[in-house]
């Protein structure tokens, strides 16, 4: 399973809602016609899902461009 | 687009074509690379290539007539390059003994009835082929009419190396033969050939009298297996070529194949390559006596007097083209296997879709090909069979979602009539960029026409047809036309000149008329004025065959005391600043680096007269003007200081209040009540505006995920900083905001935003 989120890059956050911490967690991620598991840092209680900047302008971004070719 | 009609484009595009003076070599040496690599100083490479054509160096060197310098393009202007002196030089300083490689000995005998120079440039490329090769001569010395060439041009030493070299190959040189010609042939019943006690099973005789009827392309004379040279040969070359040709079809004949087959392209013929010499200042030749080797500086000096020629007129003012390192030929073959792949990546969607479909490749290509409608048919088809990257046009293709949106949409005739004679359709962009300008143009028209003209406001439909969005292009085609009719049929009085190229090719049953050239005959400056400043005109592509547009906009420029001066591709050959084909959507980089090569063109101001030229040339800092914002405004001529470029959010923005102000002002009017969203107030500084700008995030998308969230109370907060960070998905993009409340709005410190889709818990 992919990881690409280090621990330091959510330390910081929390879920506002739950006023509760974020810990990595298995999140299905589609584009397309693919889906696959990513260890994502989500809400312990309510699972919102955090994406840092760095994340979806580069990693996400090459892999969406990867798929869109296939 | 099917396999036939890819190799009938693909032969439009002459740039594979032999260059002249290869064509013209009826042993087709490669000139072009042999003085690229004498030029380069790669002396080896260079004899290299002169040695894979050409059979014997040491002589040809020496005799052969040149047909290619005759061809050369450069002796048009001045004095084709002296090429058989700059093989003498490359063949002076190699090791003239060496032994050409050659392939394993086979059991198949081949004769030869003399020893003139084509016989002997059969046996030499036959024995490379493996062949046990005799020779037979008359003669008590090889060569034939070789030994008549003057002793100061040929000395016979030279002749008896190049005997000494075939027979260290492995041919047998029998001299003296006291037979003559075909005389000493037996044909026996096998089909095969007698000559004292060897058998063979083909016989080439040189130059012999006897034979009448010798087939030109595979040099078989009537009798199967007999082959023949030139009787009478008018030239070295030609006489070595013959030879070769010879030797070609014995082999085919030994095997059992084809002799004719492929074999069109062998001798001198005259090549379809263009190659421009616009450019090319005359030279003339270093080489002063072409009977003495020329010494290294000289013959370096004279190959660097090539020009490579190469076609590449369409590579000329297209950065597209330029960027992918190849030419139409390729791309073709490209784009077709990227369409008909199964499986595996699709390596050239990018390709395809960066192209600007501007068509100014096929105004400069000297054989018209259309390779625009290939890029717009191959759209079409990826988006058809759902290949389409999602990413690619996206962005464009939402802004023609606004443009034709209540946000901006009008189709009013003037107060108190139903119909028009005249509508004013401005284009979405110009309204886009300069609002003030429409404003003005509008209230021109309704002045010169006596309050008959109406407005219409949207997008012309390009967009979709860019993306290869064929139904989405029907579909504003469609609304558009409907529009003119509920308008009573006006004629549309157009203010961009891409709206008017779709408008003539899509859209034949509507009036139309350029604006500039009613501004041109209006007079409003008819006193014209002295010549202030001076301005480089950029034609836009949508102004591509569209001659009075381009001239009323020239003389609309003088008359506001414009000099221009023109760019070195203009008018009909005009360069497109990559808004065409949605290219600057699919490819930014690509992007910029047109709009920075068209920019250096001229270090003058330019001038142009489509809002997104102007506006792609203020974003990569290059001053320019769209003619309005002279025309109105003249003082900026003098000032020097251009119109500022709104950005993505700003675009939108300044269509929306045109609408607003014109249904107020013309129509009493107000606009409908905008979204709730937008009633959203935010604070971006500039900063996190240009990076808003650079990830295409729009001011109305950051408001869209804001008033989706702010209820539901979902969003993270840093503890360090208290920011809050939120994310929603109002179409097929998640945008993520970092942002914290300020007075009655928001605070942006960043947004970002990714297409796929997180399947969240809740």
């Amino acid at each position: 399973m992919a990881q690409y989120v280090k621990n330091e890059e959510f330390a910081e956050w929390r879920c506002d809602k739950c006023n509760c911490e974020l810990e990595l967690k298995k999140v299905v991620v589609s584009y397309l016609e693919g889906s696959f598991p990513v260890d994502l840092p989500v809400c312990k209680k309510c699972g919102q899902v955090f994406i840092p900047e760095s994340l979806a302008i580069h990693k996400m971004l090459e892999i969406e461009q990867q798929m869109e070719d296939k | 687009m099917d396999q036939q009609k890819l190799r009938l484009l693909e032969s439009y595009c002459i740039q594979e074509e032999a260059p002249a003076c290869i064509a013209a070599c009826p042993m087709h040496m490669d000139v072009r690379l042999l003085l690229r690599q004498l030029r380069d100083h790669d002396m080896d490479g260079a004899f290299k290539t002169y040695r894979k054509s050409i059979p014997f160096p040491s002589i040809l060197s020496r005799i052969c007539e040149e047909p290619c310098q005759k061809k050369c393009r450069l002796s048009e202007i001045g004095e084709g390059i002296s090429i058989r002196a700059l093989e003498s030089f490359l063949f002076s300083r190699s090791n003239s003994s060496a032994l050409p490689t050659m392939l394993p000995q086979k059991n198949k005998k081949v004769a030869f009835l003399g020893s003139g120079l084509d016989a002997l440039a059969a046996a030499y490329d036959l024995r490379r082929k493996g062949y046990i090769t005799k020779i037979y001569e008359p003669a008590s010395s090889a060569g034939g009419f070789l030994k008549n060439v003057s002793e100061t041009i040929l000395p016979s030493q030279i002749i008896d190396d190049t005997c000494s070299l075939l027979i260290k190959m492995g041919i047998e040189l029998n001299l003296s033969q006291h037979t003559t010609g075909s005389s000493a042939l037996q044909i026996i019943d096998s089909g095969k050939f007698k000559i004292q006690d060897d058998e063979f099973i083909c016989v080439y005789i040189s130059g012999n009298l006897e034979i009448n009827r010798i087939d030109q392309i595979t040099r078989m004379t009537e009798t199967s297996g007999i082959f023949g040279g030139t009787a009478a040969p008018e030239s070295w070359i030609e006489q070595a070529a013959d030879g070769r040709r010879a030797a070609i079809s014995m082999d085919r004949y030994i095997q059992n194949v084809s002799m004719t087959a492929s074999r069109s392209d062998e001798g001198s013929y005259e090549t379809r390559l263009f190659t421009s010499l616009t450019s090319v200042p005359p030279s003339h030749t270093f080489i002063r006596n072409s009977q003495t080797i020329p010494d290294e500086d000289t013959a370096i000096q004279e190959a660097a007097r090539c020009i490579q020629c190469t076609c590449m007129e369409c590579a000329k003012g297209c950065e597209f083209i330029r960027h992918y390192e190849a030419y139409p030929r390729v791309y073709l073959r490209q784009v077709y296997n990227n369409v008909s792949i199964c499986t595996g990546l699709r390596q050239k969607n990018n390709m395809i879709n960066s192209c600007s479909v501007c068509g100014q490749c096929e105004s400069v290509c000297p054989n018209k090909l259309n390779f625009h409608d290939v890029i717009r048919e191959t759209r079409q088809t990826m988006v058809e069979t759902k290949k389409m990257p999602p990413s690619a046009f996206d962005f464009a293709l939402r802004d023609m979602i606004f443009s034709n949106s209540d946000a901006f949409m009008v189709a009013k005739s003037p107060e108190g009539h139903k119909v028009c004679s005249f509508v004013f359709f401005p284009g979405c962009q110009l309204s886009a960029s300069n609002p003030a300008a429409v404003e003005k143009v509008y209230a021109l028209l309704l002045e010169k026409f006596s309050d008959s003209t109406g407005l219409l406001l949207r997008c012309c439909g390009i967009i979709a047809d860019w993306a290869g969005e064929k139904e989405k292009f029907q579909q504003a085609r469609n609304e558009l036309l409907q529009e003119v009719e509920s308008l009573g049929n006006p004629e549309l009085i157009v203010g961009c000149p891409g709206c008017m190229q779709t408008f003539r090719n899509f859209y034949p049953a509507l009036k139309i008329r350029s604006l500039w050239t009613i501004l041109d005959q209006m007079d409003i400056h008819s006193k014209q004025h002295e010549t202030i400043q001076t301005f480089a005109i950029h034609d836009p592509c949508g102004a591509r065959y569209q001659p009075e547009v381009q001239d009323a906009v020239r003389s609309l420029a003088k008359k506001i005391g414009i000099q221009l001066e023109e760019l070195p591709l203009n008018r009909d050959q005009t360069s497109c600043c990559t808004y065409g084909g949605n290219a600057w959507n699919a490819n930014r980089s690509l992007s910029d680096a047109a709009v920075d090569a068209l920019a250096a063109e001229n270090p003058h101001d330019y001038l142009t007269y489509c809002a997104m030229c102007r506006d792609f040339f203020l974003k990569r800092g290059k001053n320019a003007y769209h003619i309005l914002d002279l025309f109105f405004d003249p003082e900026r001529i003098i000032s020097g200081k251009a119109m500022p470029r709104p950005d993505y959010s700003m675009r939108h923005e300044n269509r929306s209040r045109l609408k607003k102000h014109l249904l107020k002002k013309y129509w009493s009017e107000e606009m409908n009540a905008s979204a709730p969203y937008e009633k959203i107030k935010l604070f971006i500084s500039e900063e996190v505006r240009s990076v808003l700008e650079e990830r295409m995030i729009l001011v109305e998308d950051l408001q869209q995920v804001l008033y989706q969230t702010l209820e539901t109370g979902n969003r993270m907060v840093n503890a360090q900083t208290g920011h809050y960070l939120t994310h929603a998905t109002p179409g097929h993009v998640t945008y993520w905001i970092e942002y914290l409340p300020k007075n009655d709005g928001y605070q942006i410190f960043t947004a970002y935003s990714h297409r796929m889709f997180i399947e969240e818990a809740n």
